[in-house]
Order: structure tokens, then C-alpha cells, then sequence
């Protein structure tokens, strides 16, 4: 322990804070049920739901996301520093007001949603909604673990790919994206676990409607006072994916450089 | 394929001129930060020079027009810290040939492996080979991709004695047809590896020639003390070579009386004394001041103004700078004309 010895009883409240809600969820569980909880039907149709939409969301975050870190990177001086602060906006906007926002880029009578629907396509209030302000909200995590990942990699390795005669998109594929591995696999399974938990965004430009945007999250919102027991048992599956996510994502970086 | 290359990379203060004939080994030999390794890079394509012009077998690939682009150049680098990518060892030395669209490129690369000895670190990966192993599996990678022109930077920089001994031997066999430049500090490169030498320092070529030729008979200073040689310049007067100072070294040949010649000496060959002017007739004394104390393994060169020699470290710690010495030069070494 380094620092003074007054540091102790504050870190002790400042885990206490964080850990007290988690006990307390545990602690009203009711473990014998818990299987039942979990399986039933309104649970699995809503944690199906989740585990869809999410990997649709953590996919379209890879594609969109990957070259976005690439063209943020390149980018230089007030230019960057302006798109850097839009581009990740949504992590710390409250997702009310994302959710607000594709509703009217999106939503009936939205930019693109009007046009879109006078095309006969709708998407506010569809599963593809829902997949949308997840991959909105979970885009920020592959940008930041791309883009930081670039500055930190340097352009040698690919100039020397260069004069091997490496087209771009080789050096892209070959070079360039394994040494990137950890930083997608970081900014993969962050987007997911955000995407897995997201609710002001999908509540207000999906809605909640069961089977179709009622994601796990909206399940436990609206099952908290009717089904308690339910509610409970969701929160704790969410929480053991979140503590997971956590481990993974988070573990020291092993020193294994790449000669 | 011969190349020429003008570069100049302002930021780095290199604005160098070297040429390489066809299958020739051209040495850029210099010490650290003479801009050496930002020649070979600014050549390669791997840092952009602010202005060049790069030919090959009379084609122009930097100068007036767009530039070709690295990947279309057939000039290949290896750079000093290997640069292997995150892949195994077969399928970095299958580099160069899949780029190519070669459909035997994985047979290729074997074959590459084992004409460098590391056959057996094919599915390695880069992290978990020695430095020895990593430069042999980047000279292979490098060849695998048949360049026209391969850029070597200090190919034995950070290795033990023996990897590098080693090493050398064997691109000294893998050179021989290849046409190639290869940057270095240590005069033992030049000679074993190169057919031409240019002298780098303050980012410009200050001499280039043969390797016997700038080796053996510098014409700067400079080159002299890279060649690990002193260079004892004066003026030939009937079969002496007059110093600065009136002081004459009988040499052998040399050009016509008048001109600007000189010899160039191993410092071993040239004997300290210090005190009274000394009596042996077999050697011309040159009087001299110390310059500058250099300690190299268990000897200490003795810089003078004019003339340089390695000596005892007992002797030297006797020694400061502006201590007055007397040099002896051996007669009758071969004196060269520094004009022309």
C-alpha cells in the first residue's frame, strides 16, 4: 500500500459503495428458483433477444468501427480532436438523449427515416432499432481501442511489408490487423457487454415491445414490480456477463512484444 | 541492376549521392548518426524524402514524375530491428513471394529457411527466436522476395560476436550476385562484404571508390580514420613526402614532385616517443602535439595534428592533450596523389 494511511477508510467506503448493491442483489436472490426464473418464458425470449441483437450490434460495431479508428487516426491536429469529441460522444451522452437523437435520424419522420419510409422500410420500433442504438452507444469502445492501438503500433513494420511488394490491403489483412488482435479483442468485447446492457437508447427509439425490442434490460425494468423474483435473477445473469467482460477485457496486457 | 540514388531528408540533415553497379556491394561506411540508415530508408520508401531522385538499370523511379511507390520498386530493406511481422517464421519469409502472387511461395520460403540454416524455426513465432535467428529468418524474408536492389542496415548491429561472425560469412555468399547497399560502422564489413565503399558523415557521401581504394588510400581524414587508418598528408619533393612543418617521410611511387600526396597507415605501424627528439634514422620523426586520447580495448590512440598511433595504455596515461610528442613514421610506404 503506498500513499497515507487516511487513503484506507476512504477506499474502504469507495468499495463499499460498489459492492454493498452487488451483495444486496445476491443476497435477495432466491437461488432455489433461480433455474425456473432464468428459463421462463417471458426470461428466455428476452435474454434470446439480447444475446441477437447484440452480436448483430458488436458485428456492425467491428465493421463501422474498425475503419473509423483507422480514418480517425489519420487524421491530424483540430480536425481529429473535433471528430475524436463527436465520434465518442455517445460515451458519456445519458442514452436518453442517443435514443432521442435516432429517433429523429431514424424514426418515422426522421432525416433519413422519412424518406426511408415513404420507401416502405420502418425501423423505429423493429429489432433492427434495437440493434442500432446498441451499436450507437457501443461504437465509442472500438474507436477509442483502435485508434490508440494505431498510435501506439507505429508504420514500420508495414513500410518494410511495402517493400516486400504488399499491396495495402494485404499489409491491412497480414500486418497491421494481427498486431491490432488485443486492442479488437478488448474493443469487441466491450462493445458487446455495453451493447448487452444498453436501455435509455432502445426504451426510447424501440420501445418495448416483448419478442421484438423487449430486451433483457427492459424485461428487468418492467418485471422489477410485478415479478421481483424474475427481475432479480436477469440482473444476476447480466451481472456475472458484466463481471466476465470485465476479466477479460481488463487483464494486463501479457508482455509478450512482437519481435 | 545498377542504381543511383540522390536523397535528401531535410529534417534529418541527409542529402546523400551513392550509386551501386550491377550485382555490386556498395558499403555506406560511417559512424552512428551520419545519416546512413536514413539513406537506405529514404531509398527503400520507408521515410519520404523531401527531394530525390532514384534510377534503376536507367529507369527512373523517384525524380521528375510521380514517384513508384515502395511496393513496386524491388528495392528491399532490412532494417535493423528485423521488423518480422506477427506471423510464423515461414509465413514471413513467404512474404515477398505470396505478395508476388507466387503460388509456390510456402517451397520458396522453405527453401529460403534452409539456405540461411533455420529450417527448423519454420512455425516459430518472431517472439521466440534469438537475435541471431530473427536477423538470419529477416535475410531470408528479404531474398525471398527477389529484389533487384537489397538495402542491408547494419546487418550485425546488436548481436554477439559469434551470431555476427557468422552472419557475415554467410552474406558474404548470399551477396555475391545481388545487387546491394549495406551501412555499417566497422571497416571489417567493408572489406569482407563490399566491392565499393562511400564514406558517410554529416549525412553527405564525403568519398566513395572501390573498397581498395578508399580503404587503402583515403583521401580525407575522415575516411582514413573510418578505414581505421592515419592518413600523413604533405607534398612530394624528390621522393619524400614534405609535411606541414618542413619535416620529410621518404615514401615509395607517389605522383611528380609538387603535388598534394600521401600514405595511409595502420596506427600500429607508427611508434610514439616522447621527450627529446629522438636518434633512430630508420623512422621519420614528426613532431606533433596530442589532440585527443581515444582508448580502444587494452591500447589508447594518440591523436595528433598531423599523425595518429596506438600505444600501450601505460604509455598514454603519461599523456595529456596538448603534451608535446614526437610520432615515428616507418619509410618507404606507398604514397598516393591526393588530387584528381
Amino acid at each position: 500500500m503506498t500513499g497515507p494511511r487516511w487513503l484506507v477508510p476512504l477506499a474502504v467506503a469507495g468499495a463499499l459503495l460498489v459492492a454493498l448493491p452487488l451483495v444486496g442483489l445476491l443476497a435477495r436472490a432466491s437461488w432455489g428458483d433461480m433455474w425456473a426464473l432464468i428459463t421462463a418464458p417471458a426470461s428466455l425470449q428476452a435474454l434470446a433477444l439480447s444475446l441477437r441483437t447484440s452480436v448483430a450490434a458488436t458485428a456492425l460495431v467491428l465493421v463501422l468501427g474498425v475503419p473509423l479508428g483507422f480514418a480517425l487516426h489519420g487524421l491530424h491536429g483540430r480536425v481529429r480532436a473535433v471528430a475524436r469529441a463527436v465520434l465518442l460522444a455517445p460515451l458519456v451522452l445519458p442514452p436518453v438523449v442517443g435514443g432521442l437523437a435516432l429517433l429523429y435520424a431514424f424514426g418515422r419522420r426522421g432525416l433519413l427515416g422519412g424518406p426511408l419510409d415513404e420507401a416502405g422500410v420502418s425501423i423505429a420500433y423493429t429489432t433492427v432499432a434495437v440493434v442500432l442504438a446498441q451499436a450507437f452507444v457501443a461504437m465509442p469502445f472500438m474507436v477509442v481501442s483502435v485508434e490508440s492501438a494505431l498510435a501506439a503500433h507505429g508504420t514500420r513494420r508495414e513500410a518494410i511489408a511495402a517493400t516486400l511488394g504488399a499491396s495495402r490491403t494485404r499489409i491491412l489483412a497480414r500486418v497491421t490487423l494481427p498486431a491490432l488482435g488485443p486492442a479488437l479483442a478488448t474493443g469487441t468485447v466491450l462493445a458487446f457487454a455495453r451493447a448487452l446492457g444498453e436501455f435509455g437508447a432502445t426504451l426510447t427509439f424501440a420501445g418495448s415491445l416483448a419478442g421484438v425490442t423487449r430486451t433483457t434490460p427492459l424485461e428487468i425494468y418492467l418485471a422489477r414490480e410485478t415479478d421481483p423474483d424474475a427481475a432479480v435473477a436477469l440482473s444476476i445473469v447480466l451481472l456475472v456477463v458484466a463481471v466476465a467482460v470485465v476479466a477479460v477485457a481488463y487483464r494486463p496486457v501479457a508482455g509478450r512484444a512482437v519481435r | 541492376m545498377r542504381l543511383e540514388a540522390r536523397v535528401e531528408v531535410a529534417e534529418r540533415g541527409v542529402e546523400a549521392d551513392v550509386t551501386v553497379g550491377a550485382g555490386r556491394t556498395l558499403a555506406l561506411l560511417g559512424p552512428n548518426g551520419s545519416g546512413k540508415s536514413t539513406a537506405l530508408e529514404a531509398i527503400a520508401g520507408v521515410v519520404r524524402p523531401g527531394r530525390a531522385r532514384i534510377v534503376l538499370d536507367g529507369r527512373e523511379l523517384v525524380g521528375s514524375g510521380r514517384p513508384v511507390p515502395p511496393r513496386d520498386r524491388g528495392i528491399v530493406l532490412l532494417a535493423q530491428d528485423d521488423a518480422l511481422f506477427p506471423m510464423s517464421v515461414l509465413d514471413n519469409v513467404a512474404f515477398g513471394p505470396r505478395a508476388a502472387g507466387r503460388r509456390d511461395a510456402r517451397r520458396v520460403a522453405e527453401a529460403w529457411l534452409e539456405r540461411v540454416g533455420c529450417a527448423d524455426l519454420a512455425s516459430r513465432r518472431p517472439g521466440d527466436l534469438s537475435g541471431g535467428q530473427a536477423r538470419r529468418v529477416a535475410i531470408a524474408r528479404a531474398l525471398a522476395a527477389e529484389p533487384r536492389v537489397l538495402l542491408l542496415d547494419e546487418p550485425f548491429a546488436g548481436l554477439d560476436v559469434e551470431a555476427a561472425s557468422a552472419i557475415r560469412t554467410m552474406l558474404r555468399s548470399l551477396l555475391a550476385d545481388v545487387t546491394a547497399i549495406i551501412t555499417t560502422h566497422d571497416v571489417l564489413d567493408a572489406h569482407t562484404l563490399a566491392d565499393d565503399v562511400a564514406v558517410m558523415a554529416g549525412g553527405r557521401v564525403v568519398e566513395a571508390g572501390t573498397a581498395t581504394e578508399v580503404l587503402t588510400r583515403p583521401r580525407t581524414p575522415f575516411a582514413a580514420r573510418m578505414a581505421a587508418r592515419v592518413l600523413v598528408a604533405g607534398t612530394m619533393r624528390g621522393g619524400a613526402l614534405e609535411l606541414e612543418g618542413g619535416v620529410r617521410v621518404p615514401v615509395s611511387g607517389g605522383p611528380r614532385g609538387g603535388e598534394a600526396a600521401a600514405v595511409a597507415l595502420p596506427p600500429s605501424a607508427v611508434v610514439l616517443a616522447i621527450g627529446d627528439a629522438p636518434r633512430d634514422r630508420s623512422l621519420a620523426w614528426v613532431p606533433d602535439a596530442v589532440r585527443a586520447l581515444e582508448p580502444r580495448g587494452d591500447e589508447v590512440r594518440v591523436v595528433g595534428a598531423a599523425v595518429a598511433a596506438d600505444v600501450d595504455a601505460a604509455v598514454a596515461a603519461s599523456l595529456d592533450a596538448g603534451a608535446v610528442v614526437w610520432f615515428g613514421v616507418p619509410r618507404g610506404h606507398l604514397a598516393y596523389a591526393l588530387t584528381g
